[in-house]
């Protein structure tokens, strides 16, 4: 890679967006373009702990309930105004106010109050203790203007807006540095095909999403690919309220049928990571000693006849079956269907009838909000931190969450709570074992797969970063290669 | 004018190296046309079994629709157990991304599918293959290559597959011909279907026509391929080569860089090149040394003999062989010896001739005052009393000693010159003084002396004793050369600013091979004496800045010539100066 030196803004990036949801997970246009805009107070680093962004550091206090965050002091606004104390707590507040965010936001729902300490100083005094609180402080900082703009922090700042491209100009006073890329287009593409043949005519220098069948296609002397981990796993989650799947013997059962790296090595062409809890696995707190899953379809049968499950040979319109379910499947969406079709006869060699539905993703979504469905093939941001579990898997009660699935298991809901609680390192690893382990006995989904991204980048682009980090990420440091002219590409 | 050793050279270098080049330039060409043929010819192999791969690999995805096929039909089997088998095959052959059965009104019956069937029986664009209709290759939005291939069922209704080319792609990404070249596939209707170089991939997706590519115009021509060509590709001249996948009607175009796919050919061509060259650097150098090695011994010789023309006679050539110059040189050396053995007898002889000379000469110059002596002491025994010849003894004797002692003097001077003292004389006046006094010699002999002085004083830079003993020599030689009744001249001149003095005779003259000699030491024309005086008048001449000549001719006389450069000054002058 060459040495990149900071010098002044130039040259223009243009990155492409194929709307056509390729994979689960991804960022869509609008989406996109404001990822580049806006910055929050912390991220998320590899290992699950929140890093700082606009947040140069924090502590706690003693008994957990005030927590000092230092704001950097050279962050401005685009408008060139500075962000100061006042400011980040007017956007905290606002995020605060919404009802959804103390439904759905554990570490959040603990706020008690707001307060500036200083000029680039926030105190946030919490009901109760929270580890949560930092991970879920990936706020982006935001002000509107009288006319109602949205104006934030990043790296790029937006001059014209259309509904099929974005243009973008460096924010020279970027907190972290100015952007070596004087101009950002972000362009809409209702495929795939048309954004790729784009950048092999070097009309775009980027495309944003590539799926695995396509990677090795794309690359190419003029065009890289960057894969890194994305934070979502592909996971059939069960309506543990159906009773043929109330017994957790009979998920234990269904997960044991499932041969996870025949899916990933067939169907996600090796390009995923093995999933089989919820929790990250490279998070600092997973305990690796935790046996997950293995391939076992002789366990699956043999539990299942413990049950009392048995084959039962229906008429002639119907598979025999120990029993049934239906699996939905959001519509066009190839990887899921292939994914639901080998799962289907992976069950079936168990003896169990998952039935297949496709339905729209909005069709989708609302079955699962009210509960008609039995399961359902979806990507869930399971990761990086463990306030996502918490978010997907506690009880429903006086915290909502995402939990949508009907699954509710006290043992699980102790060990979510000291998590969420926990005061340092010791208590949270120990927390996660056992809530790994408890999820392993009754376990609330079939985790399949952790999702592997992947980006297109002209080699026209420098892009420092190190392998395995999403390339957008750090696209503030992107550089035009001087030794390269566009005629190269 | 070219070295021998040059044109040696260039000798050898044509005689060895100009087939040599004959020979490789018939080489090279016949080189060039059989490797082109079989590049060719290579990459047709490959161009062909690509073809029969991809043939097979369509064909193979007909079969499999055929099996599934057969296991729908007259199976009797319920439609959850077709829907089951339709999903396995999709399962099992990735080929296929879906399966579905339709009726005979083209609705779907049972899929693979999860939702609604995406594929429908191609129509009137579709060609034949095997039996299966299969649709014009399209790229899908997820970038993949997909073709509808369907096959009509016995019973009713169609069996339509979307056989997924993605596994072609790769296949067409396989073929490599060296490190350039790649492989094109393309449609009948001339669509790009594949391409090999992934920067071109986008023409792919852009579904670009190939109607206007050089070998498939040519394969449209000659439907029976196979072809080739050579042609402006995209990166520069490309060797392309076609093959036609006969079964769909597509073409495999095979393109490499014609500097790779002639390379072998280039460099053997370039080696052969350097070869040649090589050898015929290496004859011009060998032709170069054999040329000197052949020439040095006549140079040596030619070297030799101007040494020896020089007087070098120690001059001597190296012989180093036994062959015909070997033995010129030798008979060099020996002629070298020879002429120092013969130089060495004349000189010998020379010395013996000379000392003879010499010998006589003393004896005869001294035998006459010591007779005279002799007589004269004989005689003053007798007539000691006579007080007249007491006298006469007197001036005898002294006579005859002064004759010996100016002999004695000669001898001297020719080993060991006098020192001269120059000062302004008159010549005039000198000749006149010393021709006076010898005027009785002359009348005794018979012979008559006469001045012919220039008018007015003729000085010159000299000393009075040496130039009169000059003079004498010169006068008395004339007496004596000169019979009597003859006349000895002598005359005195002025030419510009030189002095010029000559004593003439009308006697008998000088021999002209005597001529050149004539003022050697002991040369001497006359039959007595040691031959001493001109070789002493000349070098007294010499010493004075002044030349002497004769010019003689036998029978009417010699003249003896002098010329001195006449001074300004006068003897009074330089005393007071």
């Amino acid at each position: 890679m060459r040495e990149l030196e900071p010098s002044p803004p130039t040259g223009t990036v243009r990155i492409g967006v194929p709307e056509g949801e390729t994979q689960s997970g991804d960022v869509g246009f609008q989406q996109q373009w404001r990822f580049f805009t806006q910055d929050p107070f912390t991220t998320r680093g590899p290992d699950g702990r929140p890093q700082g962004r606009v947040a140069e550091s924090w502590e706690v206090s003693a008994d957990g309930l005030t927590w000092e965050i230092h704001l950097r002091p050279n962050v401005t606004f685009h408008d060139g105004t500075a962000l100061d104390a006042e400011a980040a707590k007017q956007v905290l507040d606002a995020v605060l106010a919404r009802a959804s965010t103390r439904a759905s936001s554990p570490g959040l729902a603990e706020v008690r109050q707001v307060a500036t300490a200083g000029p680039h100083t926030l105190v946030i005094s919490l009901a109760r203790p929270s580890a949560f609180l930092m991970d879920e402080l990936d706020i982006p900082l935001t002000k509107k203007d009288p006319g109602g703009t949205v104006i934030g922090t990043g790296p790029f700042k937006p001059v014209t807006i259309s509904p099929r491209e974005v243009v973008l100009q460096a924010h020279e006073g970027y907190h972290l540095g100015s952007p070596a890329v004087h101009e950002l287009i972000v362009k809409f593409y209702p495929t795939l095909r048309l954004a790729w043949a784009s950048l092999l005519r070097g009309e775009i220098d980027a495309v944003s999403n590539v799926p695995a069948d396509a990677l090795e296609f794309v690359k190419s002397d003029a065009v890289d690919t960057f894969s890194f981990s994305r934070h979502f796993a592909h996971v059939i989650v069960f309506n543990s309220a159906r009773p043929q799947l109330r017994p957790a013997a009979v998920r234990r059962a269904l997960n044991a049928a499932i041969d996870r790296q025949a899916l990933i090595q067939s169907v996600l062409k090796g390009r995923a990571q093995l999933a089989d809890s919820p929790v990250w696995p490279k998070h600092w707190a997973h305990d690796a000693s935790v046996r997950g899953y293995s391939y076992d379809a002789s366990l699956a049968r043999a539990t299942l006849d413990a049950l009392g499950v048995h084959v039962q040979r229906a008429g002639g319109a119907t598979v025999p079956a120990r029993f049934r379910f239906t699996c939905t499947v959001p519509q066009g969406h190839a990887v899921h269907e292939r994914l639901a079709l080998m799962i289907q006869r992976q069950l079936y060699d168990v003896g169990v009838d998952m039935q297949l539905e496709s339905r729209p993703l909005s069709e989708l979504d609302t079955m699962l909000r009210v509960g008609d469905f039995d399961a359902a093939i979806v990507d869930l941001s399971s990761g990086p931190t463990l306030s996502r579990v918490y978010q997907f898997w506690r009880s429903p009660g006086d915290f909502r969450g995402f939990n949508m699935f009907g699954y509710e298991n006290a043992e699980a809901d102790k060990w979510l709570d000291r998590l969420r609680h926990a005061q340092d390192d010791a208590s949270t690893r120990t927390a996660a074992s056992q809530l790994q382990r408890v999820l392993m006995d009754d376990p609330p989904a079939l985790f399949l797969a952790w999702i592997e991204g992947s980006r297109a980048i002209s080699r026209r682009v420098a892009v420092p970063t190190e392998a395995g980090r999403d390339p957008f990420a750090d696209l503030w440091r992107w550089q035009i290669r001087r030794d390269m002219s566009p005629t190269e590409q | 004018m070219k070295k021998i050793t040059t044109r040696f050279a260039f000798l050898m270098a044509a005689a060895a190296v100009l087939p040599l080049l004959a020979y490789g330039a018939v080489s090279i060409l016949s080189l060039r046309a059989g490797t082109k043929q079989t590049v060719i010819q290579g990459n047709l192999n490959v161009a062909r079994r690509s073809a029969e791969q991809i043939n097979l690999y369509v064909t193979s995805g007909v079969k499999i629709l055929r099996a599934v096929a057969a296991d729908l039909q007259h199976t009797g089997l319920a439609p959850w157990q077709q829907d089951r088998i339709l999903k396995n095959y999709v399962l099992q052959f990735p080929e296929f991304t879906e399966l579905t059965l339709l009726d005979d009104s083209g609705a779907p019956v049972v899929s693979s599918r999860i939702g609604p069937p995406t594929v429908s029986v191609p129509g009137s664009d579709s060609v034949n293959v095997e039996g299966a209709l299969m649709s014009p290759f399209t790229v899908d939005d997820d970038l993949l290559p997909t073709a509808i291939v369907a096959i009509r069922l016995s019973g009713g209704g169609w069996l339509v597959g979307l056989l997924n080319l993605e596994e072609l792609w790769r296949m067409v990404n396989r073929i490599r011909v060296g490190d350039h070249g790649v492989a094109l596939l393309v449609s009948g209707p001339g669509q790009l279907l594949a391409h090999g170089d992934p920067a071109e991939r986008s023409r792919v997706a852009r579904g670009e026509n190939m109607l206007l590519h050089p070998l498939i115009m040519a394969l449209q021509r000659s439907p029976n391929g196979p072809v080739s060509a050579e042609y402006q590709g995209t990166h520069g001249p490309v060797l392309g080569v076609a093959a036609p996948v006969t079964a769909l009607q597509w073409t495999v175009v095979v393109e490499q860089p014609t500097s790779e796919a002639f390379a072998i050919a280039s460099r053997l061509q370039l080696q052969l090149g350097v070869a040649i060259g090589a050898a015929l650097l290496l004859m011009v150098v060998a032709g170069y040394k054999s040329g000197r090695s052949f020439i040095q011994p006549i140079f040596a010789l030619m070297r030799g003999t101007r040494a020896l023309a020089e007087g070098h006679l120690g001059e001597r050539v190296p012989v180093d062989s036994t062959d015909e110059l070997g033995q010129l040189g030798q008979a060099f050396n020996n002629m070298a010896d020879r002429l120092v053995e013969l130089q060495e007898d004349v000189r010998k002889k020379e010395r013996e001739s000379m000392f003879g000379r010499v010998a006589v000469g003393l004896v005869h110059d001294l035998s006459h005052p010591i007779q005279n002596i002799g007589n004269s002491c004989k005689l003053i025994v007798k007539m000691f009393d006579d007080v007249d010849y007491r006298e006469s003894f007197r001036k005898t004797v002294e006579r005859e000693l002064s004759e010996v002692k100016r002999m004695m003097d000669d001898l001297r001077n020719i080993a060991k010159p006098l020192p001269l003292e120059k000062f302004p004389i008159d010549v005039n006046r000198a000749l006149g003084e010393l021709v006076e006094s010898m005027q009785t010699t002359a009348e005794r002999a018979g012979l008559t002396i006469d001045r012919r002085l220039v008018f007015g004083p003729l000085y010159i830079e000299g000393d009075l004793f040496a130039l009169n003993r000059v003079y004498r020599n010169l006068i008395v030689n004339a007496f004596q050369a000169t019979a009597p009744g003859g006349e000895v001249i002598v005359r005195t001149m002025r030419q510009n600013d030189v002095a010029v003095i000559e004593v003439a005779d009308t006697g008998c003259g000088i021999p002209t091979d005597r001529l050149e000699t004539i003022f050697e030491d002991f040369a001497t024309t006359k039959r007595r004496g040691l031959g001493l005086g001109l070789a002493i008048s000349k070098k007294i001449v010499e010493q004075l800045g002044g030349t002497i000549t004769v010019s003689s001719e036998v029978g009417r006389g010699s003249t003896f010539t002098l010329h001195f450069p006449m001074t300004k000054a006068r003897p009074s002058q330089r005393a007071a100066g």
